[in-house]
């Protein structure tokens, strides 16, 4: 890499040799202090790569050996700069442009944020903007340490944040903080919890640590209702000396939760399909600003249902540099629609399937199923299922206590 | 007199090549070939090489050789190198 590096920037020559012992003018050459690279036999000649400096010096050389030597083509900053001596205005032209290049590689063009999953990045990059941190800024001079500060102290949620800038890249890692729910190890020293029913169900264990609890195992409680209270009863309210005091309440509540989901699915459908005919329009994004590019390609705007996907490329200086110019393509895939029917074993089918994924995504994973049940009948468009469903799960959330004793009561 | 400046060079401990101007021959696989301490070139086509050396000649056979760089000191043959001979005189 330097090697060729320092060849360019002292210029060289492809030469072609030829006549009766081109060996010998080599070793002659090469005795004077000469450099051949890239040497490779072509037919009867040779061709090989000189520099700029060894080229004049073996000139005189053809003459003793009788060898003849071809300049073919000139490589190298020397040989560029004297061609650009005779073109002033490309010259300028291309020093503005890397000058261009520089100006626009020092400023900040796009933001990535990594580690978010309870986070919203849009909510992140607003409070950034508003602090000075955009898109557009100047890349130096930014002060990682007051941006890792101000995210901490703006977002509870943020354990730990990094800011830092790769080319015009601005990556700011995040970690998380751990979800305080069902679980009092998380929480700070100086919070009074109530423990709360997380969902409606049948409570079948509960386990106190601390607190008053208001139901027991048998007992219906409705999503929301308080289980475990922090406020404790101090004295009697007959002898006049009622007062309370809150503590951190900690449960852990087992309940049998039912669910009941209901499905329809219509026998008649749509089954669609691409018929390979596309059109679409470009539009460029410079600094922000779009400007569509009024020119269509492909078959036309005719279509009657079509899937649109858009594609953007962002122009950039390998994969750190991205610049403030982007393309994007728009493309609509034409679409047939197709009337089909099911059977009512596939409607069923697709009942069952559609019932594992919501109750996947409702009732999670680790939850111990005690019924499922699911039945179906027969309307005159469609199959309607029903899913009943019986779980053992923890239902215990905590959540700040109402409070509106003084604070003298609370400690 | 050489037998003399050899048995110096072995008794103090020193690098023959350089003492004695000896060709050094490195071959990297089948590859490439890195001789220094040449005299010249003699031959030179697509299918072999051949090198003036103080004691001799090296002959290169293979295909597609290629000279990467020759200069006073040394030179790098890259190519498929099938066999190096030596050839005292």
């Amino acid at each position: 890499m330097f090697i060729k590096l320092w060849k360019f920037l002292r210029g060289y020559v492809k030469i072609e040799i030829s006549g009766f012992s081109v060996e010998r003018f080599l070793s002659r050459a090469i005795g004077e202090g000469a450099v051949f690279w890239d040497l490779q036999r072509l037919g009867g000649k040779f061709a090989a790569k000189v520099s700029r400096a060894d080229f004049a010096r073996i000139q005189i050389l053809t003459q003793k050996t009788g060898s003849r030597v071809v300049a073919k083509s000139f490589h190298g900053l020397p040989y560029l700069l004297a061609r650009l001596r005779k073109r002033l205005f490309l010259a300028i032209g291309g020093l503005v442009f890397i000058a261009g290049l520089v100006l626009l590689t020092s400023f900040i063009w796009q933001i990535d944020i990594e580690g978010t999953n309870r986070l919203n990045n849009a909510e992140i990059l607003d409070f950034l903007a508003e602090n000075d941190f955009a898109l557009g800024r100047f890349r130096h001079g930014v002060v990682y340490r007051d941006i890792e500060n101000l995210l901490l102290l703006e977002f509870e949620d943020m354990a730990w944040a990094s800011v830092s800038i790769v080319g015009t890249r601005a990556v700011i890692r995040v970690v998380e903080t751990i979800e305080a729910v069902g679980d009092s190890r998380f929480r700070g020293n100086d919070e009074f919890t109530d423990v709360v029913a997380a969902k409606d169900g049948v409570i079948v264990y509960m386990a106190t640590s601390a607190g008053k609890p208001l139901f027991r195992p048998g007992d219906v409680v409705a999503a929301g209702e308080i289980v475990v209270a922090s406020r404790l009863d101090v004295g009697t309210a007959e002898e006049g000396n009622l007062s309370h005091r809150y503590v951190r309440a900690d449960a852990a509540v087992w309940a049998r939760v039912y669910y009941r989901m209901n499905f329809e699915i219509p026998f008649a459908y749509y089954e669609r399909s691409f018929t390979g005919r596309r059109a679409w329009t470009h539009s460029l994004s410079v600094g922000g600003r779009d400007f569509r590019i009024p020119l269509n390609f492909g078959a036309g705007d005719d279509f009657i249902y079509y899937e649109t996907i858009e594609s953007r490329r962002q122009a950039r200086l390998g994969a750190d540099y991205p610049l403030p110019l982007s393309r994007t393509q728009t493309t609509n895939y034409e679409i047939v629609r197709h009337l089909r029917t099911r059977t009512t074993e596939q409607a069923q089918a697709l009942a069952i399937e559609l019932a594992t994924r919501r109750i996947a995504e409702e009732v999670g994973e680790n939850v111990d199923i005690l019924t499922k049940e699911i039945s179906f009948a027969e309307g005159e468009r469609e199959l309607l299922a029903e899913v009943f469903l019986v779980t053992i799960e923890r239902i215990d959330r905590i959540q700040p206590p109402e409070i509106n004793s003084t604070k003298e009561e609370i400690n | 007199m050489n037998s003399l400046k050899r048995r110096i060079i072995q008794a103090l401990e020193l690098p023959a090549d350089i003492m004695l101007d000896l060709p050094v021959v490195t071959v990297t696989g089948d590859e490439e070939l890195v001789l220094t301490n040449h005299r010249g070139l003699l031959e030179y086509g697509a299918g072999h090489v051949r090198l003036g050396c103080s004691r001799g000649q090296i002959k290169i056979f293979g295909t597609n050789l290629i000279l990467k760089e020759i200069t006073a000191e040394s030179i790098v043959i890259a190519g498929k190198i099938d066999k190096v001979l030596w050839e005292g005189s």
